[in-house]
């Protein structure tokens, strides 16, 4: 349910309105220009025994369009209390013992997506839970990348977490990005966590600046970085898949290139390039695959990376008309976000962290 | 044919990512941990461990992704023989060892690979929802057999520091235990140091005072003798007072002379006759025993002990002395010496019919100075029992006590049962 005019008392009012059909937990994702107070929303909340967390993202979506000053209201049945993990500014990550219920299928992963240390988060989480329960989550914050709290729950307003919440629901799902390789492979001879310092022993922006101009016929600066390095991401080599992208989000000292989550050193790396129409059948075609195979759907959640928006600009509402026409065919409600990092147990391995991906997880009503 | 160069760079390249995984530190579960990340990374799997062999057909876990709860776990014999074949085996839900291999993971897997590397290391990875590329797996062939052997090294380099760690150990125990001895040592060589200075400063001062103190008594005496009848009975009360005073004091002297003379005089030993000691003694006894109706009972005696017979004399003439002086009032005492061989050491006891020691007495009766009866009718300064005492240690023997007031007491000593140079044992009778 989408909140026009979200204020504290609306939400509860809504959340009220809700539990008087069904009672149920709330996740609340809310748009960055919402101009909430998220210290009056949490203590509104707790004071009622609302059973809810959330997240700022720069947009939330409700069927085809995307609204950037509205909250998108989710009732879902939690099968644990929310979880908070801290430790992502500075690596020291602990995740506590889960112990899922039985009765748990899936889990919701909200992370702050400009932490240091997501991929880490996510790769402890792993460790604890495996692959027995399916994945999906998002990353939070602001469309600016300004370094503000974006993840809420009954603790309180936070950045640099993690929130982990196990659903009874079951998912299906399936990403994917439809970028395609246009050099490499490289190794990425020097890394520190999200830092690329050196691609096959030759500093990482020298070899990048060379292929970027020779593609875009401009002299790449550091005024115009990102305009063009945001068509050129890096591939994280993965055999029997699409490779893992990364976002180079900066230029750095030394001729090093900051990165949205950290780049394993010595991995195989492709420089990747996007073509509007491949990204776009790409939202297609994982739309396809994950309407076709779910059995009983309750809704559908995008988690849409907000580069993909400025990378296919005019053409993104074509990316959720095409969601949303697929889904109106099965009568699936579409909601999602514009995510500052994707999380999916898509591949059913190792869990990871994406970028400048679309991941789209149906929500599976155990009760039909 | 770009293709097939392309796809063998990436390839080597994913080898050598793998390669450079191994020995980035000194740490077993780190190096496991980012070794088998990198793997399910590149390899798109949901589990991966690595274990090792114990007994030819136990695994013990070393590490997981993700953490599972068992430890240990007993190969299929089938596996085994697989393994041995080959280096790697495809274990898929129909395969009879599937179950053996599953059950380590608790998490639903489609297909697992067994890999034998090293000498005893074994690779375990699985795949939720995939099958494995049988070509795949011979490539990675060589990097998790060097990343077995480097585990199986890094174990035993472990295992050796651990060893040396508790050696390092236990020697600086051993030192620490040396320097305590060695500082008990010199604490001790001070304490005897001091100790037997103390003794000769005792001896010096007994020794000097005795002198005067006999010029004391004797003029004493001798001014009684030479003042009878001209002086008044209160002078004479006043004069006697001083006279025994004197005599006690020189009594005490005595005794500071001979306990601070034992320490300082060498044993010499010479076989001794033990009934001809005790008769010499009941002849210097002689007037006590006739006043007090006393009586001596020897029993069975060793005939001969080795000893040193002056020292030994003493500790049974103030023990027989002792029994004599704390007799019950109106009986006879009557003392009974016994004694006993045993293999190591001779045992001798001498008990009396006397008033017996109180209980809280027993502990403090070889303290120097110390009286078990502080009753004036009983003279002594607590000095006897303390020169048995150190004459008995002497000899490296022990005494003890057993007492019943009103019933009596029991002094046991024992004497270390030592031989005698030749020419020195053939010279005595």
């Amino acid at each position: 349910m989408l909140i026009d005019f979200p204020t504290s008392e609306n939400i509860l009012l809504n959340i009220q309105k809700c539990n008087a059909e069904e009672e149920s937990d709330f996740l609340i994702l809310c748009g960055e220009d919402t101009g909430l107070d998220f210290s009056v929303l949490i203590e509104l909340l707790n004071k009622h025994g609302i059973r809810y967390c959330g997240g700022v993202f720069p947009s939330v979506i409700q069927g085809n369009k995307s609204f950037s000053d509205k909250v998108l209201l989710l009732p879902v049945q939690f099968d644990s209390d929310p979880i908070l993990i801290h430790g992502l500014a500075d690596g020291d990550i602990d995740i506590p013992s889960l112990n899922p219920l039985s009765s748990s299928n899936s889990v919701f992963i909200l992370v702050d997506g400009l932490s240091n240390w997501i991929s880490k988060f996510v790769y402890c989480l792993y460790k604890e839970i495996g692959s027995e329960h399916q994945v999906f989550g998002s990353g939070t914050g602001y469309g600016n990348f300004e370094r503000l709290n974006c993840i809420f729950c009954k603790e309180g307003f936070f950045k640099d977490v993690g929130l982990v919440v196990f659903f009874k629901n079951r998912i299906t799902q399936a990403t994917r990005h439809g970028w395609k390789t246009i050099a490499g492979p490289y190794i990425a001879t020097k890394t520190n966590a999200n830092l690329l310092e050196q691609i096959n022993w030759e500093p990482a922006y020298k070899i990048y600046k060379e292929i970027i101009e020779q593609e875009e016929k401009v002299e790449l600066t550091a005024d115009n970085y990102y305009e063009y390095a945001k068509h050129y991401p890096f591939g994280v080599y993965r055999a029997n898949g699409e490779n893992l992208i990364r976002d180079p989000v900066a230029l750095e000292e030394n001729q090093s290139i900051r990165f949205g989550a950290e780049i394993p050193s010595n991995s195989v790396l492709y420089l990747m390039k996007s073509e509007i129409e491949e990204m776009l059948l790409a939202g297609q075609n994982v739309c396809q695959d994950v309407i076709s195979r779910c059995t009983n759907p309750k809704f559908l959640f995008i988690a849409d990376c907000i580069s993909r928006t400025w990378i296919l600009e005019d053409k993104f509402a074509d990316e959720l008309d095409n969601i949303a026409s697929k889904a109106k065919e099965k009568d699936i409600p579409v909601f999602g976000v514009f995510s500052m990092g994707e999380i999916s147990s898509a591949n059913e391995a190792l869990l990871d962290y994406h970028h400048k991906t679309i991941v789209i997880s149906i929500l599976e009503d155990n009760e039909k | 044919m770009k293709n097939n160069i392309s796809n063998i760079i990436v390839t080597l390249s994913s080898l050598y990512e793998l390669l450079l995984k191994i020995g980035q530190s000194f740490d077993i579960q780190e190096n496991a941990e980012a070794f088998l990340k990198t793997l399910m990374l590149q390899q798109n799997l949901a589990f991966a461990a690595y274990y090792t062999l114990e007994h030819s057909d136990v695994m013990t876990k070393v590490h997981s992704i993700p953490k599972t709860e068992i430890e240990h776990n007993k190969l299929d014999a089938t596996l085994i023989s697989a393994l041995v074949q080959e280096k790697f085996n495809i274990l898929k839900e129909s395969d009879s060892s599937f179950n053996c291999i599953s059950q380590l993971t608790k998490l639903p897997q489609k297909e697992f690979v067994v890999y034998f590397a090293g000498a005893k290391s074994i690779l375990v990875l699985g795949k939720k929802n995939d099958s494995f590329d049988r070509h795949d797996l011979i490539k990675s062939e060589l990097v998790l057999n060097k990343f077995g052997l480097f585990m199986e090294s890094l174990e035993s380099h472990h295992r050796i520091k651990d060893e040396i760690k508790i050696k390092e150990e236990q020697a600086k125990i051993i030192r620490q235990n040396n320097e305590k001895l060695k500082k008990q040592n010199d604490d001790l060589m001070k304490y005897i140091q001091s100790n037997n200075e103390l003794e000769k400063f005792a001896y010096r001062v007994a020794h000097d005072i005795k002198s005067p103190l006999n010029t004391i008594i004797s003029f004493s005496k001798l001014f009684e003798m030479t003042s009878k009848g001209n002086m008044s009975e209160e002078q004479t009360e006043f004069l006697k007072y001083i006279v025994d005073a004197g005599t006690q004091m020189g009594m005490l002297i005595s005794g500071i002379l001979d306990y601070s003379k034992i320490n300082g005089d060498e044993l010499k030993l010479k076989r001794i006759n033990v009934y001809q000691l005790i008769e010499k003694i009941r002849n210097l006894l002689y007037h006590n025993l006739s006043e007090t109706n006393g009586k001596i009972i020897v029993n069975d005696l060793p005939e001969f002990i080795i000893a040193d017979e002056t020292k030994i004399k003493q500790v049974f003439l103030n023990l027989i002395t002792n029994a004599l002086k704390f007799k019950k009032k109106n009986v006879p005492p009557e003392v009974i010496i016994n004694g006993d061989a045993g293999e190591y050491e001779f045992t001798f006891s001498i008990s009396d019919n006397g008033i017996g020691i109180p209980e809280e007495s027993k502990e403090k009766v070889f303290e120097l100075f110390s009286k078990a009866q502080n009753n004036h009718h009983f003279d002594g300064h607590g000095i006897g029992l303390s020169t048995c005492q150190q004459i008995v240690n002497q000899h490296t023997g022990e005494i003890w006590i057993e007492s019943e007031l009103d019933v009596g007491t029991i002094f046991y000593f024992t004497i270390q049962k030592v031989s005698l140079p030749l020419e020195i044992d053939s010279g005595v009778n």
